[in-house]
């Protein structure tokens, strides 16, 4: 499946802001079910400085410095891309949850020990408070990847989504309380239920195709980037689930890159000085070609 | 201040009086007599009696509020405690510590650059829980690239002695090791209450140790890619509970102290914003927390780093001293990996061993803990602890919060590699004077300091003795004695280094200094008028004139927002009572708008910005100078009231000629002064245009100015009679050799401006050139007679009140261009 993607991001600041540094999560990667074909990244105000570079994960991370004095800060990103994850996966196939969770903590091989960074409570995910939300799907011996399904269909049936009620700082056990919450709220309380069985989650961030095609239903979650999560398992290696639509993604979900919560990943994030009062406007368009 | 005394006095000494605990080993005293290694130094110790040992505590206090040895706990400032009687370590035990603490350091610094390297060590030798469960371990910093393989410049150890007599290491410090100033401190302050001891007993000195360390980091400063540059001490500021510390080093060590606020990072490189404009950076000696040092890629929302700072510092563009993400070793759960990793990384056996501790990451040592979780004490294994917080009771105290067995046992079991169970130990114990005037024992815990220097890691010779006493912790300064002579008396070994030059002064720092110089000025008008103002009341002015001075005097008040409108219109009604009833609000009551403790508040708050660049006398000045109105609270009558502002005119002026006579006549102090003629002249204008810019003149009102404007004397020299408005509007505008005069002020400005940085202009004169020179032209054509005598048909002075204004606007418009043109951000003062 190829994608046309454009992602503008539109700052726009009560007073003018004199310096700007932005660390943007914007370029797809490319990996085995993803090839990136092209990207241009442009930005208005331009920087004064401009470095692209790998992160710890192996994201694409861009780092640009203003230091023109502005109101209005775009960032627009344009990029074509092949994904092709269409997979059959026997979920009943997977180990039992347990001997996942006892492999990571001597990892045997580097496949192993590259997936226990996501065992552990993060910046952004604390995991003492969700045992036993996450309990009631990790029963004993049940198959890794069947659990971690499960525990996506019921946060997609015990949770409403509903922008306004969270931010990106929102803390899980708050979301679990709220019961309510967008795409990386649901993302940040599945990598909980995950690690605090001892198993390796992480955060993917993304696009989702939402123009219905024909005779298929309309995929709710974002006129912006979307979010899910990813679980790692021997043989199968990281299998994606995404908790707000209740589906494995396959060929419509478009990986920007991933991390251990939103932190790590999250499309933009800057320090700015001045500016007062700044509203974001966002417009992402997903377009096979 | 000498102590000593070699005549014996049998009476209550150490030897009668002393008791140490049965069971846990002592580290003066054995089986009632004193350990071989005090020698004659504590001989000489253990006769002496209680009021030698009294006086010498006493004195040992005065000198730690002398130098204001401070540190703030709960937002209050407290004095750091200090006990009389120094720990001598054994020498031979201080081999041994020597030799493994460096070891440590070398052990500890090869395992953070492998975390933040090849991560070899995930291979085998650590559970991944260990680091990735571990909030220190900072991803962003992989990859980090520093100068010679230093990660860790600093460390600290804090070392325990259990009863079989072995040392133990109870904690690794990597982070941001704090205590060395307080260390240093308590050397400077004990050898001066024990000199001769001192100097008889070729205790090690310290200097050689900073030298080494500080060249060392200067060394590596300059092999970062900025080459050469500017070596600072990045502080949390004064909100910091140990920002005395900071200042002190700074001093000490040469290095101007800085604030996030006072970097920027461009172009991949660190810059200090200075007075001069950007300066490169090449070391930063870090005070404040890793997460904190870059909110673009580490903690979101913090305010102490600077943004860019991470990736500038691993891309090896500037050293950053400890390396930012060193804390990763600063914890309980790796201490039972060390000797593992001494032996795969170093190839020796670890030579000291830590206190016994068991991670509950690991599944035997989890089940041991359990088995024996009553026994242990429990703690949080990836919890830092502040320095002021790691005595004997926080290593000896499960710190787990929760309430019951039953519930400790749920939290380890979700969390297990959260929980570390440590061996509890009863810990030696030390003489330290209590506060009944008796020697006692208490537990206590060592902390050494090892730092690399250009010829490998050497641990000071010196430390921290922390004793936990009932009432709280007291350091001792910890002894060594050395074989080597020393040539150099302790005085040039000790002294606190003035390599400071002006030429790479913050832009925040001059703002702050330029802020102080105007508040200190802004209070002293305050004071003065206050002051004037009871004089009146309790009749030290002509009674016939009293109504009319209390009228104009609470008007004067109320226009220079010393007093609200509604108190000076309800004094002026009521006289003397009135004000007297409501003195002490005006005065000191903290909600009150128009208090001078406000006054004084803002101009404290602003010394302790600029701390590190005030002389100690200075500092401590302002310290008392903030206590003068908590002192005198529950007086309450007028002839108080004079007494107090008297001894705050006496404060300020002391002051004033500390910083006369001991700051550095750099840019700096002239930022100061031109706050302070920034101010006098706006202050002698309004009181001007308050008193006489209207008819008709009352001698009662030209005494009040002159009084006000400190120029009585002045003028009664002068003149040799009663002031007319003639004689006194000559004085204070006009003649330039009054030091009040706003002629003078202007003078002294232009002589300020003419020498300072960024005063270029594009033909002839600089913009604030301009407005002075022309400001000064006005005042000294002002023909007295026209502005006393050309009276408008309201009855206003036109011209004087023209003049007034001019100048006034003058004076403000400099204030502007200084701030646009020195301080180059939003400036926090109003």
């Amino acid at each position: 499946m190829r994608y046309q993607i454009s992602h503008t991001t539109r700052f726009c600041y009560e007073q003018p802001v004199a310096t700007s540094y932005q660390l943007l999560h914007l370029t797809p990667r490319s990996f085995d079910k993803q090839q990136v074909l092209s990207t241009k990244l442009s930005i208005e105000p331009v920087p004064v400085s401009f470095q692209q570079r790998t992160d710890y994960f192996g994201n694409t991370v861009t780092d640009i410095v203003i230091q023109e004095r502005h109101e209005e800060l775009i960032i627009t990103n344009l990029v074509q891309v092949d994904v092709n994850a269409d997979q059959e996966i026997l979920l009943e196939l997977s180990p039992p949850w347990e001997s996942i969770a006892e492999s990571m903590l001597n990892p045997l091989d580097d496949d192993a020990l590259d997936a226990s960074k996501f065992c552990f409570p993060s910046p952004r995910i604390s995991i003492d408070m969700v045992g036993e939300y996450a309990r009631v799907s990790f029963t004993r011996g049940k198959p890794l990847l069947r659990a971690a399904m499960e525990i996506t269909r019921r946060i997609f049936e015990d949770f409403e989504y509903q922008g306004g009620v969270t931010d990106v700082y929102t803390p899980v056990p708050h979301i679990l309380g709220a019961r309510a919450g967008v795409c990386q709220d649901f993302a940040h309380l599945a990598i909980a239920c995950l690690r605090s069985c001892g198993l390796p989650a992480r955060y993917v961030s993304g696009y989702l195709l939402t123009r219905p095609r024909d005779g298929q239903p309309r995929l709710t979650g974002a006129d912006a980037s979307h979010a899910w999560f990813s679980v790692w398992c021997p043989e199968f290696g990281w299998v994606d689930f995404d908790p707000t639509n209740n589906l494995r993604p396959q060929n419509e979900h478009i990986t920007i890159g991933w991390g251990r919560d939103y932190g790590d990943v999250s499309p933009t994030r800057g320090y700015i000085r001045g500016g007062g009062t700044q509203t974001l406007h966002v417009a992402v368009d997903v377009r096979p070609i | 201040m000498t102590q000593e005394s070699n005549k014996p006095d049998p009476e209550n000494s150490i030897a009668d009086t002393y008791q140490s605990v049965s069971g846990v080993y002592d580290e003066f005293m054995t089986n009632g007599k004193l350990r071989a290694h005090w020698g004659s130094i504590g001989e000489t110790l253990l006769h002496q009696g209680q009021n030698w040992a009294a006086n010498l505590n006493t004195n040992v206090r005065r000198l730690l509020e002398e130098n204001a040895v401070t540190y703030l706990a709960d937002g209050t400032r407290r004095p750091w405690q200090l006990d009389g009687l120094p720990f001598l370590l054994n020498p031979d035990e201080w081999q041994t510590l020597e030799t493994g603490l460096i070891q440590r350091a070398q052990l500890l610094n090869a395992i953070v650059a492998d975390l933040y390297g090849p991560q070899t060590l995930l291979h085998g030798n650590l559970p991944p829980a260990l680091i990735f469960a571990n909030p220190d371990y900072l991803l962003p910093s992989c990859g980090y690239q520093t100068p010679e393989g230093v990660y860790l410049h600093l460390l600290a150890f804090d070392l325990g002695r259990s009863p079989d007599g072995q040392w133990r290491v109870l904690s690794n410090r990597t982070e941001a090791p704090s205590g060395l100033g307080f260390a240093l401190e308590n050397r400077l302050i004990m050898a001066r209450c024990l000199p001769e001891l001192f100097d008889r007993s070729s205790v090690s000195r310290l200097a050689h140790f900073f030298r080494s360390f500080s060249d060392n980091l200067q060394r590596l400063g300059a092999l970062s890619t900025a080459g050469d540059g500017l070596a600072v001490i990045l502080s949390g500021g004064p909100e910091d509970a140990i920002y005395s510390e900071h200042t002190f080093l700074g001093r000490y060590l040469g290095f101007p102290v800085v604030e996030g606020a006072d970097l920027t990072v461009r172009d991949d490189r660190l810059y200090l914003k200075t007075l001069e404009g950007l300066k490169i950076i090449n070391l930063l000696t870090r005070q404040i927390e890793s997460a904190d040092c870059d909110p673009l890629e580490l903690r979101p929302r913090s305010r102490q780093g600077a943004p860019g700072l991470l990736r500038t510092a691993s891309n090896g563009h500037v050293v950053v001293a400890n390396a930012i993400g060193s804390g990763v070793v600063e914890n309980d759960a790796i201490m039972s990996f060390l000797p593992g990793l001494c032996l795969s990384l170093l190839g020796e056996e670890l030579a000291l061993p830590s206190l016994a501790t068991w991670w509950c990451g690991q599944a035997k040592e989890y089940a041991y803990v359990q088995n024996h979780i009553d026994t242990l004490v429990l703690r949080k294994a990836f919890v830092r602890r502040p320095l002021l917080e790691s005595s004997v009771h926080t290593y000896m105290a499960t710190d787990v919060d929760v309430l019951d067995m039953v519930q400790l046992e749920r939290a380890v079991n979700l969390l297990p590699y959260d929980y570390v169970g440590r061996e509890p130990v009863a810990l030696s114990t030390v003489p330290y004077w209590n506060e009944h005037g008796q020697w006692e024992a208490a537990p206590m815990t060592l902390r050494l300091y090892v730092a690399a220097t250009e010829h490998g890691y050497q641990v000071m010779p010196g430390g921290l003795a922390r004793v936990s006493t009932p009432t709280g912790d007291i350091s001792k300064d910890v002894w060594i004695r050395s074989n080597e002579s020393f040539l150099t008396s302790v005085a040039s070994n000790l002294s606190v280094a003035t390599r400071r030059s002006d030429r790479d002064l913050p832009s925040r720092t001059a703002d702050d200094l330029f802020w102080l110089g105007r508040y200190l000025e802004r209070s002293e008008g305050a004071v003065r008028l206050y002051r004037t103002l009871f004089r009146y009341i309790g009749g030290g002015g002509d009674a016939s004139e009293q109504p009319v001075a209390l009228d104009i005097l609470t008007r004067l008040l109320g226009s220079m927002d010393y007093l609200s409108a509604q108190r000076a219109r309800r004094a002026a009604a009521a006289g003397q009572q009135a004000v007297e009833r409501e003195l002490w609000n005006i005065l000191f009551g903290p909600e009150s708008k128009d208090g001078l403790a406000k006054v004084l508040a803002n101009v404290y708050r602003t010394a302790n910005h600029v701390r590190e660049r005030l002389s100690r006398d200075a500092w401590r000045l302002f310290e008392k100078l903030s206590e003068v109105p908590q002192l005198r609270w529950r007086v309450h009558s007028v002839a108080d009231a004079t007494i107090l502002l008297d001894d705050l005119i006496e404060k300020l002026s002391a002051i004033n000629g500390q910083i006369h006579e001991n700051m550095t006549r750099g840019h700096g102090w002239r930022l100061l002064d031109l706050g302070r003629r920034l101010e006098r002249s706006r202050f002698v204008i309004q009181v001007i245009g308050d008193l006489c810019t209207r008819e008709p003149q009352q001698l009662g009102a030209l005494n009040l100015l002159l009084d006000a404007c400190d120029s009585s004397i002045t003028h009664r020299a002068r003149y040799r009679a009663n002031p007319t408005l003639n004689t006194v509007l000559d004085l204070l505008l006009v003649d330039n050799s009054n030091p009040r005069a706003v002629i003078h002020q202007i003078e002294i400005m232009q002589e300020h401006m003419s020498v300072m940085p960024l005063e270029h202009a594009e033909k002839g004169l600089s913009e604030s050139g301009r407005i002075l020179l022309t400001a000064h032209t006005d005042l000294a054509l002002a023909e007295i007679d026209k502005l006393v005598d050309v009276i408008s048909k309201r009855g206003l002075r036109t011209h004087l009140a023209r003049l007034l204004k001019r100048t006034e606007q003058a004076v403000n418009m400099l204030s502007q261009v200084i701030t646009r043109t020195y301080f180059d951000h939003t400036s926090r003062h109003s």
